[in-house]
């Protein structure tokens, strides 16, 4: 039985109705012939036929592919019960309309969350520096929303490691605006010398910061603002540049606007303004956590070498460990807790280069999930 | 009528020669002396069944009695088959008359 049959299979039918209609005319002919009323000679030619529907059904039945023909049939069937009920269709489809544009939103969400990239350059040479062990080991005060080390420690591993090309922390304050009156915030970025040099990422307007910015005890930090604050605050106005910013009271110079592609280092967050680490003591004055052993919260990364590892990298960090644990790691820590480990925020899975998961919280636990190398 | 038998009888109705249904079911029930009551309705699937496997063919042509009416005629293939068919009908007849008539 061809496909072609089947699409035919009401053609066929038709032939079918012919060929029957064909056999009660000869065969009423035949009975007239033997000397039958006509009436009575149709009569008995259908009763020589037997059920003329019957066998059309039968051949019809020959012809159908069974699931095609009845969902068909369901189809028709489902499309006019619905339109003897237009309230309980207009119910029906409207929740699935609800239903259907909930998952787009949320799927959205979660591309927006989970599966973009990092908005930098080769994010698949990034890694995540923290201690391997983050729960149970660590006591002290954990701040921000990635605290994995504290100043001291990360000052330490920005002056020892060897095999990042470069290596930054930052942490993510909220800054207060105004200079008075009703408070209104930003989001801060406190980022170290080489964050934006990185990360890669170039300065739309002005500069961003570099290293040079970011000495201990800065006396008047410069600001780098993001695009969308820019567009905000300033109406994407370029005299920003050489403008100041009131943050916590105190005047921070603008010296540049980055890319609206860049959103920071957080998946699915997106930063205001960033300042320069050493300006973290002009905010928090006498609670400055720069010289604590206990106040965790910097995040870390490096982009490593070219030809580096990660395994390299683990084991590079895990020869300059001892003698940084030994005088940095707050003594309440037990000695066995004391693990930091590198990390790649790419994922292997595809194209390295392509993809990153970033400092996302919500994929915290697959971004480092293998064991850890670096004892402190 | 014996399961299978009716599509024999009619590759052999038809290896005479082109035929309508009709003409079919008449030729079966007078061939047999009209042992063979064929109920002529069932003979349409069965005469669609054939011609599914390709061995006969029909077309539309004009009947004695000047009526349209669909002909079916015997292909190369139902040809064949009617031999073999045949073969095993007769095999068939002799294993079932030795069982019932033993020498």
């Amino acid at each position: 039985m061809g496909i072609t049959r089947f699409f035919r299979r009401g053609r066929w039918d038709d032939e079918r109705a012919r060929e029957i209609d064909a056999y009660l005319a000869i065969e009423t002919d035949d009975n007239i012939a033997r000397g039958m009323s006509p009436d009575a000679a149709r009569a008995a030619a259908r009763r020589k036929l037997g059920n003329a529907t019957l066998v059309r059904e039968e051949i019809y039945q020959m012809n159908t592919v069974k699931l095609i023909d009845s969902a068909w049939r369901d189809l028709k069937y489902g499309a006019r019960l619905l339109r003897l009920n237009p309230a309980f269709a207009i119910v029906a489809i409207l929740s699935l309309a609800l239903g259907v544009g909930a998952n787009t939103a949320i799927f959205q969400l979660l591309d927006a969350v989970r599966i973009r990239t990092l908005p930098v350059k080769d994010a698949g040479e990034l890694v995540e520096v923290r201690i391997a062990d983050p729960v149970g080991g660590r006591t002290g005060q954990f701040t921000g929303r990635r605290p994995s080390l504290t100043n001291p420690l990360w000052e330490q591993i920005r002056d020892r490691q060897q095999v990042f090309s470069e290596a930054f922390a930052w942490s993510a304050p909220t800054f207060d605006l105004t200079t008075g009156g009703e408070a209104r915030y930003a989001q801060g970025l406190w980022v170290s010398g080489d964050f934006f040099k990185g990360l890669g990422v170039p300065a739309l307007i002005g500069r961003t910061l570099t290293a040079a910015d970011d000495r201990r005890g800065c006396a008047s930090p410069p600001a780098v603002l993001s695009y969308a604050f820019w567009q905000r605050e300033y109406a994407g106005s370029a005299s920003v540049v050489g403008a100041t910013i009131t943050l916590d009271g105190h005047s921070f110079d603008i010296v540049g606007v980055t890319p609206a592609s860049f959103f920071g280092v957080e998946v699915g967050r997106t930063f205001d303004v960033a300042v320069p680490l050493c300006a973290e003591p002009v905010s928090r004055g006498a609670r400055t956590a720069m010289d604590k052993k206990d106040v965790w919260f910097l995040g870390a990364m490096g982009r490593l070498k070219p030809g580096i590892t990660l395994e390299q990298a683990r084991a590079q960090l895990a020869a300059i460990s001892p003698p940084i644990s030994r005088r940095r790691c707050p003594t309440t820590v037990p000695k066995t807790r004391r693990t930091i480990c590198s990390s790649r925020l790419a994922r292997t899975r595809g194209a390295p280069a392509s993809r990153s998961c970033g400092a996302s919280t919500s994929r915290r636990s697959g971004c480092c999930s293998r064991p850890p190398v670096w004892s402190c | 009528m014996l399961q299978g038998t009716l599509d024999l009888l009619i590759l052999k109705t038809l290896a005479i020669g082109p035929a309508h249904g009709h003409t079919v079911a008449y030729a079966i029930e007078h061939r047999s002396e009209e042992v063979l009551q064929v109920e002529h309705g069932s003979l349409y699937p069965a005469l669609h069944r054939l011609e599914d496997r390709g061995w006969i063919a029909s077309f539309w042509g004009t009947s004695e009695n000047n009526r349209r009416a669909r002909y079916y005629r015997l292909t190369p293939a139902g040809r064949k088959q009617l031999t073999a068919q045949t073969n095993r009908w007769d095999e068939i007849v002799r294993a079932v008359n030795r069982i019932l008539r033993p020498a």
